[in-house]
């Protein structure tokens, strides 16, 4: 049989297992692992499973992710989201929807410290939807802007996102993290305006909230400073070339735990209970890069994707229209399965392909991250959309879904504009 | 002669819940301490260069704490359900399929990852007897390898427990 046949036969039966519910990794893992067995001999399979394992798992460069994971659980456990609420609220909240305007600035700010989308949903959910529903706020406007908010995690740096990119595709985490800074400020603007847009037209969707002094205003400032300085050294740090990504990820920890200590915020428990979310989430994700791996080895040997490159590069099409295509196919298959899961099968596939047809790898990847962060909010699994339907779980799905996609036509909108002007991407390097 | 089977049956399915329970969760205090001792490794790693000459050995060093403490994890991320998988399809088949099919993926998923914990012990032990060193610190780190195969027995531990709590489900 033609190897490429075997490579495809490996994705069906890949994609069975993780409909059956293997999680992701074990099926990359399993699936990888038959494919070498069939493609090579046995010792040379069994050889590379467990050096590849010793490899991944003993990467310096892969230990930045429990240390960016760590950075954000210790704030989070901690409540020091709290403040950033408050200080969104009152320079925002006597504004039409302010409250959910708040929580999308909140979102924002959090996501600085925070790489992942679903702790920036939990964290902000948690504060803003007793608030919102205080304020006698529209259900889906209120759950969506909580749903949206969230997504800016993985668009922020850091980022685990742009991080698993960067390992997979070989590019500079610094450099991803760098041209990612402009388009993520640009789309914290579009989500706000989405906001006060819905709000203008529809009034009793988000009433405005009180009036505060300027005085005030600015005192609820010096709450988010440690946040802010956090960020400033930690992504400052990196994009000045002081530390590496996996020292800057340490030292963003580290900062943290001294922050939360100064603070009077962190206990031996929540300190604890942050460790033990770390590790979970970091072997989760390292889990799903060494299956990918070991998933992208079979077929790599099998030579499929730079057949499906070669044959790709050859259409008598458009590059653009096969662009579209592959961010198209990001977009079902972000919604049907978990995001990241997805990015990491597919982009063996599909990153050799669209550097083929030329296109700059850095906005692509920048690119991919926003797709799959919009996945996060489309139906019907979108994470974060469940994420806070654990938070208020008398609201029905279909409403959170409802809220979230006044947001997904501002992500249509944004990732348009990111086609047509690469410029905002690569505008930082 | 049913409720002699029930009463010795019952405790030792309890007994390999609980020791797997236990074991993941001594795993998890060790891959916790590692990861603070990341932390700070790499932290005081980075303070000690402005000032005088690295520990030369950091990147090794912290490269074998995070493989001790991701392997450690993966039996209570496990035991948590932390890796991630898609509901989406299996939630529509009637529930006797539904179980058929998951202890059909547990006693793969639990063959595959013992066989990797067996992988990683002969891996170990071929570094040992070829006498391979690292290529900082020059010391030999086998011992490291076989950690990482315990990790994954941690992970087959899980998913046998997994296994009989849905056995023991059905038997209810």
């Amino acid at each position: 049989m033609e190897p490429a046949w075997i490579a495809v036969i490996g994705i069906i039966g890949l994609f069975v297992l993780m409909f059956l519910r293997m999680p992701i990794s074990f099926a990359m893992f399993i699936i990888g692992f038959l494919g070498l067995l069939i493609m090579s001999s046995p010792v040379a399979t069994f050889n590379l499973l467990s050096s590849e394992i010793w490899t991944s798992f003993s990467s310096y460069t892969l230990s930045v992710i429990p240390m960016y994971i760590l950075m954000g659980e210790i704030v989070f456990r901690t409540g020091v989201t709290v403040k950033l609420f408050d200080a969104a609220y009152k320079w925002v909240g006597q504004f039409k929807g302010g409250m959910a305007s708040t929580t999308i600035l909140a979102s924002a700010g959090f996501a600085s410290i925070c790489g992942s989308n679903t702790a920036t949903a939990a964290a902000m959910g948690t504060m803003a939807l007793p608030e919102l529903k205080k304020y006698k706020y529209n259900e889906a406007l209120s759950t969506g802007s909580v749903a949206t908010g969230g997504t800016l995690g993985i668009i922020i740096p850091p980022s685990t996102v742009l991080i698993v990119i960067a390992i997979q595709t070989e590019q500079s985490i610094r450099n991803l993290f760098t041209a990612s800074l402009i388009p993520a400020i640009f789309l914290t603007v579009l989500l706000f305006l989405t906001v006060v847009f819905l709000c203008q037209k529809n009034p009793d969707y988000g009433p405005a909230g009180p009036k505060f002094p300027l005085k005030e205003k600015l005192v609820s400032l010096l709450g988010i400073i440690p946040i802010v300085l956090l960020f400033i050294f930690v992504i400052g740090g990196l994009y000045l070339g002081w530390f590496t990504p996996t020292e800057s990820g340490a030292f963003g920890a580290f900062g943290a735990i001294i922050i939360t200590l100064a603070m009077r915020q962190l206990t031996w428990d929540k300190f604890k209970t942050a460790i033990v979310s770390t590790l979970k989430s970091a072997t989760m994700v390292m889990a799903l890069i060494v299956g990918a791996t070991i998933f992208g080895r079979f077929l790599t040997i099998t030579r499929l994707p730079f057949e499906v490159a070669e044959w790709v590069n050859n259409l008598p099409v458009p590059t653009m229209v096969i662009l579209i295509c592959i961010l198209l196919i990001y977009v079902i298959g972000g919604s049907i399965m978990d995001a990241l899961g997805f990015l990491i099968i597919s982009i063996p596939i599909f990153f050799p392909t669209v550097v083929a047809l030329g296109y700059d790898p850095i906005w692509f990847s920048v690119l991919l991250c926003v797709v799959t962060s919009m996945g996060a909010i489309t139906p019907p699994v979108g994470v974060n959309a469940f994420v806070v339907q654990g938070l208020s779980p008398k609201t029905p799905i279909t409403t959170i879904f409802k809220g979230a996609g006044y947001f997904l036509v501002t992500y249509v909108i944004f990732i348009v504009i990111l086609i047509l002007f690469p410029q905002i991407v690569l505008i930082a390097l | 002669m049913e409720s002699d089977k029930q009463v010795d049956i019952k405790p030792t399915n309890g007994m390999i819940e609980m020791i797997s329970l236990q074991f993941n969760k001594a795993l998890l205090v060790l891959a916790g301490l590692c990861i603070t001792l990341m932390m700070f490794l790499i932290v005081g790693n980075a303070i000690v260069r402005v000032f005088a000459k690295p520990f030369s050995g950091t990147v090794e060093v912290v490269g074998w704490l995070a493989a001790i403490a991701i392997s450690f994890s993966l039996g209570y991320t496990q035991l948590q359900k932390g890796h991630v998988s898609i509901d989406l399809l299996i939630q529509k088949f009637h529930p006797v399929i539904q179980k058929g099919v998951q202890l059909i993926i547990y006693a793969a998923s639990l063959l595959f990852f013992a066989m990797v914990g067996w992988q990683m012990i002969v891996y170990a032990t071929s570094l040992m007897n070829a006498g391979t060193v690292s290529s900082t610190l020059r010391i030999a780190f086998y011992p490291l390898v076989y950690l990482v195969a315990i990790g994954f027995i941690g992970i087959t531990f899980a998913l046998l427990t997994d296994l009989i709590k849905l056995l023991k489900v059905g038997g209810e």
